[in-house]
């Protein structure tokens, strides 16, 4: 077809195509560079998030632990700990053993640990001194027995 | 099939111009859905550095402050009272200490309601004891004779010597703290070394200084601003007595419980009326914590 001398014989089909084909694999490739990116920044984020949420929970737990200890028998300690329910928008779960305290995602391997020194043992409701709890709000308790009970409020 | 060349236009200078707008577009669009991830990203990293560097437990750090703050307030305030009545016990009372406490909580109480905070400090009750120290500086004891200062007492604290002029070795003066329910008995040693040096001898522990009027604090297990850990008995009833005192001097000065006798004859041993020791509430809530304890403050007591 003869257009005045602009038509350089590409005919609109395979112009077309061209077009979509380009727009394509940009699209694609930005995409799939951006999810890369996105995926290991998120990762870095949620570390960090477990990271400081667990080290309050730390600091809370040793706070806890010396005034238990500062007082006497008759010592009332109640403490509440406001972690975050969700860290880069992903539940998580809080692992408590004698000397540490884990805080992993529940569909994520990633996993922080941080380490904590309390003269008191720590323990769920059923007196267990390796339990796991859901993220969110914690409450520390002394108990009567010189124990600190952690569970979810 | 769509009609992608309709956008082709003339214009206005004449010359055809082929518009790539849905290209231009589209990828426009990734670009912004990448930069509004990584914004959303950045912005959660920044909120998450700012709950880092906020200060964590508060509200327990300032209960353990309020806990450490009363037990210092009220030793003072013991130590204070038991040397206006040592002064003059006509104008001065261990029965105030009640009503005494009511100045001191309230400050404290007055500062954690400005804060929004609830602190309740109560008296609870109180030990009574009596003060013995030394009439003045000079002889520990008026005799070379063991001088039984105090007899069958439950507790002894702040036990203190200030000393100004030891014995030689042979002619030591020596304190005797026995447990008169096993009927052991603790022994310190004080003398004067062939350097001139003070010494304390306590169960093989031999502490020495050359500081001018060193004080060894029995209780505290401190001799001269050094550790020096002296011999005391287990908790349990003891009597305190000094043999040749009167070849020391110096001043000596201790509270013991009102349980024990301290009618001793010696002209150098002064006592007077004092408080032992006292026992106090404290409850602190806050949003977050809350927090109730006993505390029992007898200064200088020692740690057995």
């Amino acid at each position: 077809m003869y257009n005045g001398g602009t038509d350089r014989a590409v005919s609109v089909n395979i112009g077309y195509t061209i077009n979509i084909v380009i727009m394509t694999v940009i699209f694609i490739g930005l995409i799939s560079a951006a999810g890369s990116v996105i995926q290991s920044e998120r990762q870095s984020v949620s570390a960090t998030e477990m990271d400081v949420a667990g080290n309050q929970l730390a600091a809370e737990v040793m706070s806890v632990d010396r005034l238990a200890r500062a007082g006497g028998d008759e010592t009332v300690v109640q403490k509440q700990v406001r972690l975050p329910e969700r860290i880069s928008g992903e539940q998580y779960r809080i692992s408590i053993t004698e000397n540490t305290i884990e805080l992993s995602p529940r569909n994520d391997p990633l996993s922080v640990v941080v380490p904590y020194r309390s003269e008191l043992p720590l323990v769920n409701a059923d007196g267990e001194t390796e339990f796991e709890l859901p993220g969110g709000e914690l409450q520390l308790r002394l108990t009567t027995d010189a124990t600190v009970e952690v569970r979810s409020v | 099939m769509a009609n992608v060349r309709t956008l082709r236009k003339q214009s206005s200078d004449g010359d055809e111009n082929v518009d790539r707008g849905q290209l231009i577009l589209v990828t426009g669009f990734a670009i912004a859905v990448v930069l509004l991830a990584l914004v959303l990203l950045l912005n959660t990293a920044i909120y998450t550095e700012n709950i880092a560097t906020r200060s964590t437990a508060d509200d327990t750090r300032e209960a353990v402050e309020i806990h450490a703050t009363v037990e210092s307030t009220v030793a003072s305030y013991i130590e204070r009272k038991n040397e206006a009545i040592a002064e003059d016990n006509s104008a001065h009372s261990r029965a105030d200490a009640e009503s005494d406490f009511v100045s001191l909580r309230d400050p404290h109480e007055e500062r954690s309601l400005r804060q929004g905070q609830s602190l309740s400090i109560d008296y609870l009750s109180q030990t009574n004891g009596t003060k013995v120290t030394s009439v003045d500086e000079g002889q520990l004891t008026a005799s070379t004779d063991p001088v039984e200062i105090v007899n069958a007492t439950s507790e002894t604290r702040s036990f203190q010597l200030r000393l100004t002029d030891l014995p030689s070795e042979s002619e030591q003066t020596r304190v005797l703290i026995e447990d008169t329910e096993t009927v052991s008995i603790s022994e310190i040693n004080l003398y004067q070394n062939g350097a001139g040096e003070f010494v304390v001898e306590s169960d093989g522990e031999v502490c020495t200084t050359s500081a001018s009027e060193p004080v060894l604090d029995i209780s505290a297990g401190v001799f001269s601003g050094e550790e020096c850990t002296v011999q005391w008995p287990a908790v349990g009833t003891h009597s305190i007595s000094i043999v040749n005192g009167s070849a020391t001097t110096g001043e000596l000065s201790f509270v013991t419980h009102e349980s024990g006798d301290t009618n001793t004859t010696d002209d150098r041993i002064s006592t007077s009326d004092a408080i032992y020791s006292i026992n106090t509430s404290v409850t602190y809530v806050t949003d977050q914590l809350e927090y109730a304890t006993e505390i029992r403050v007898a200064p200088g007591e020692p740690d057995v």
